[in-house]
């Protein structure tokens, strides 16, 4: 499958290779290569969600059945960490990677001499809300947001999207060697820096393949495709 | 819950609220689970699965919010997308888009519109005027996830004559709906 045909045969092909992505008959890799087409080609995107709406009514076979009381706990647990392990710092992608160029970003923002204290929280008496600044320069796309706990003295530093609070998302990608990036999630909000990987990408993550962050909408591209500028990127290695 | 509820849950989801997040696995876990289930045919690996499914509705939710359509489509299609990859890593079948990939010939396709256009008809309707038999294995790949060597299978015809009915079928659908 190369190029969109737009011959009527084309289009034929196309609605069939559709229908069968959505119908599910497709092998393990036919399902990649038709959702690495949907990614390049809006159109043929638009061909799958809409057999996805009309055969949706079959979802009326489906019964419902309760998962068990840990079921989502677990889910909690993968997304957001255990309780105890909230004050443990990363050892996930963000420490393993040199941080990308994050420090330099750093280094460069205080040799400009122009941090600034953007915003700090007010102390509730119980639990200490950690001190927050947003460390910000000009024509940077990224700002660091320092959060700083008192009582352990752990200082802990997250990139975030410029701009107004829901308003940006900073997007991870995976970028081949060809091919169009293919996106790696978008960075919560809830500022732990921390994203879980899909399971079906976690495979393409090995030495020397190259991430990159991107600014996009609130929320992350809506095309499926990195539409922002791309902030910082950088390929993995062991330390 | 009606649709605007869940999609209003899952616009919440897409600015992090955990506690909607909560709400919303509350309400629509059972369905998506039922899924799971119905296609790996096994509760554990279902369970794993359903984990699965939330953790990308938490991470896609900002994707649903800025497009459109129902949102109980596009969590069942996010709990079929994950067993069916599940399964078909599990149990390999041949790939078949390296190779040429064409339809039979030998029947004229219909014309298919090249604008994406309201259907006119439920699928229901369009089922109906399907063979028995092709209807029934349409509906069998969708709901359990078989692929077309386990149709041919349970059918008795060969692999080749499954792959006609079903593309068929797909086409004769699209007709009817466009009609």
């Amino acid at each position: 499958m190369t190029s969109p045909d737009q011959s009527k045969g084309g289009r034929s092909r196309d609605e069939v290779l559709a229908g069968e992505y959505v119908l599910g008959v497709l092998s393990f890799k036919d399902r990649r290569v038709v959702e690495e087409r949907m990614r390049r080609d809006r159109q043929f995107a638009a061909i799958v969600s809409r057999w996805e709406t009309n055969l949706s009514a079959f979802n009326d076979d489906y019964d419902v059945v309760s998962p068990g009381q840990e079921t989502f706990k677990q889910i909690e647990a993968r997304l957001f960490g255990e309780p105890e392990a909230v004050a443990v710092p990363s050892r996930g992608l963000w420490s393993s990677i040199v941080f990308w160029r994050c420090l330099a970003l750093v280094s460069l923002l205080i040799t400009a001499g122009a941090l600034t204290i953007a915003t700090v929280a007010v102390t509730p008496p119980q639990t200490p809300a950690p001190l927050v600044a947003e460390l910000t320069a000009a024509n940077s796309q990224v700002n660091l947001l320092a959060s700083y706990e008192r009582q352990s003295g752990r200082l802990r530093i997250v990139p975030v999207a410029i701009g107004k609070p829901q308003e940006k998302s900073l997007e991870l990608w995976l970028v081949p060697a060809t091919g169009t990036p293919r996106s790696l999630g978008v960075f919560p909000s809830d500022q732990t820096g921390e994203l879980v990987i899909p399971v079906d990408m976690r495979g393409n993550i090995g030495e020397g393949a190259s991430l990159a962050v991107s600014l996009e909408p609130f929320g992350g591209s809506p095309t499926g495709q990195a539409t922002g500028p791309i902030v910082a990127s950088g390929t993995t290695h062991r330390r | 819950m009606t649709s605007d509820e869940i999609a209003h849950l899952i616009s919440l989801v897409a600015i992090g609220d955990r506690k909607a997040f909560a709400v919303l696995y509350r309400e629509t876990s059972p369905k998506l689970l039922s899924i799971c289930l119905r296609i790996l045919r096994d509760r554990t690996d279902a369970e794993e699965a359903t984990q699965e499914v939330y953790v990308k509705i938490w991470q896609r939710a900002g994707v649903f919010a800025a497009g459109s359509g129902a949102p109980s489509s596009w969590l069942a299609a996010i709990a079929r997308n994950q067993a069916i990859d599940i399964m078909r890593a599990r149990k390999p079948i041949a790939d078949e888009l390296d190779s040429a990939y064409d339809l039979a010939d030998d029947d004229p396709s219909p014309e298919i519109q090249t604008v994406i256009k309201d259907e006119g008809r439920r699928i229901d309707t369009c089922m109906e005027e399907l063979e028995a038999d092709r209807a029934t294995a349409v509906k069998k790949a969708y709901v359990e996830g078989q692929s077309y060597q386990e149709l041919a299978d349970q059918f008795g015809v060969p692999l080749n004559t499954m792959r006609t009915w079903l593309r068929r079928s797909l086409l004769k659908l699209r007709e009817c709906m466009e009609r």
